[in-house]
């Protein structure tokens, strides 16, 4: 938004409706990303819309050089359930209980925070010594699964 | 709670002389150890053919001791006949000795489990999907990984559930950095635990 309002001064027009302007020329890429064209079938698109052969070659070069990194931002928007946002804990050693005055087990807590709709929540939960091995176990099981598909 | 066993609490364990026979001594043993309820006490005066307020005396008393016993994690015989006062009944002294020590492993592993905490986590489950699709990109091919966390709350809020059950999506990066974190745990855990 900033780089627009910044070109429209430097060529002397309103910020306003440059930026309907921008909005309706971001269709085209955005549909072309999701269709995933490639730069002959862009080129062909911008011609068939009525840009000159010049600009559209030089867009569709655009395009194909930077394809891959516009695929990755449109993967990173796709939508996700409750997606993990960040993982804390902390590891500590029960000395003792009402119930056992001496003791000494091993405890791991851990705080995930999963991202719900707009805000975030935070979930708490405690692991002994096993459960944590079991849960570490499954997911390297998982981890392994994921690599198989790239 | 481990409160201290006092003589008064001997005097109610003499009660169990009463008592038809040794199984009948242990099972008073075992279940008073859980909690001292009305019906167990009421149980126990039929058993014992006391009163009932005798026998809701005698059950507390066998909470008290066998608390007692594990919070101290006593676990020779010596150590618990040292507990009990020098009148008192000799067989009967050996018999509750041996049934405490019988059970108190068992007891000493429940009350580790069933201590105050944050919700325990019960069952992860896991899945990989492969997103084929979605709004912003019609054709694609990621993978992404759904855990399922069942999570055990021990102190549920009033009118809460006590087991619930979290469906957590990671990326590949976000699945990367979580083993990241769980390996940093498993090299300091090894650290501690060789020390």
């Amino acid at each position: 938004m900033q780089q627009l309002t910044e070109f429209a001064g430097e060529h002397g027009m309103s910020a306003g409706p440059l930026r309907n302007l921008m909005k309706s020329v971001l269709l085209v890429p955005q549909g072309a990303l999701k269709k995933n064209l490639s730069g002959e079938q862009i080129k062909d698109d911008l011609v068939t819309l009525g840009l000159n052969e010049d600009k559209a070659t030089h867009f569709s070069q655009q395009w194909s050089e930077h394809y891959a990194a516009l695929s990755r931002l449109a993967v990173a928007h796709t939508l996700m359930v409750n997606q993990l946002v960040d993982m804390e804990w902390k590891f500590g050693v029960t000395v003792g209980t009402s119930e056992i005055q001496k003791t000494g087990n091993i405890f791991l807590q851990l705080k995930l925070v999963v991202r719900r709709g707009n805000s975030t929540e935070n979930i708490y939960m405690e692991l002994t010594l096993p459960q944590f091995y079991n849960f570490l176990h499954e997911m390297e099981r998982a981890k392994a699964s994921m690599e198989c598909f790239s | 709670m481990a409160a201290t066993v006092s003589s008064e609490h001997f005097t109610n364990l003499q009660l169990l002389l009463k008592a038809p026979s040794k199984d009948a001594v242990r099972d008073v043993c075992v279940q008073s150890h859980r909690a001292a309820s009305r019906r167990l006490a009421e149980a126990t005066a039929a058993t014992l053919n006391i009163s009932t307020a005798q026998a809701a005396q005698l059950v507390h008393s066998l909470h008290v001791l066998s608390h007692h016993v594990v919070f101290h994690s006593l676990s020779s015989p010596e150590q618990i006949l040292a507990l009990f006062p020098a009148s008192f009944h000799s067989s009967l002294k050996n018999l509750i000795t041996k049934i405490l020590l019988e059970n108190s492993p068992t007891w000493r592993t429940e009350a580790a489990g069933d201590h105050i905490s944050v919700p325990q986590l019960k069952h992860v489950d896991w899945r990989v999907d492969m997103v084929t699709g979605s709004d912003s990109l019609s054709r694609m091919s990621v993978p992404t990984c759904l855990v399922q966390l069942q999570v055990d709350d021990p102190c549920p809020l009033a009118g809460g559930e006590s087991v619930s059950t979290v469906m957590v999506e990671l990326s590949r990066e976000s699945l990367d950095t979580i083993l990241d974190g769980l390996g940093r745990i498993r090299d300091q855990l090894s650290v501690v635990a060789g020390k």
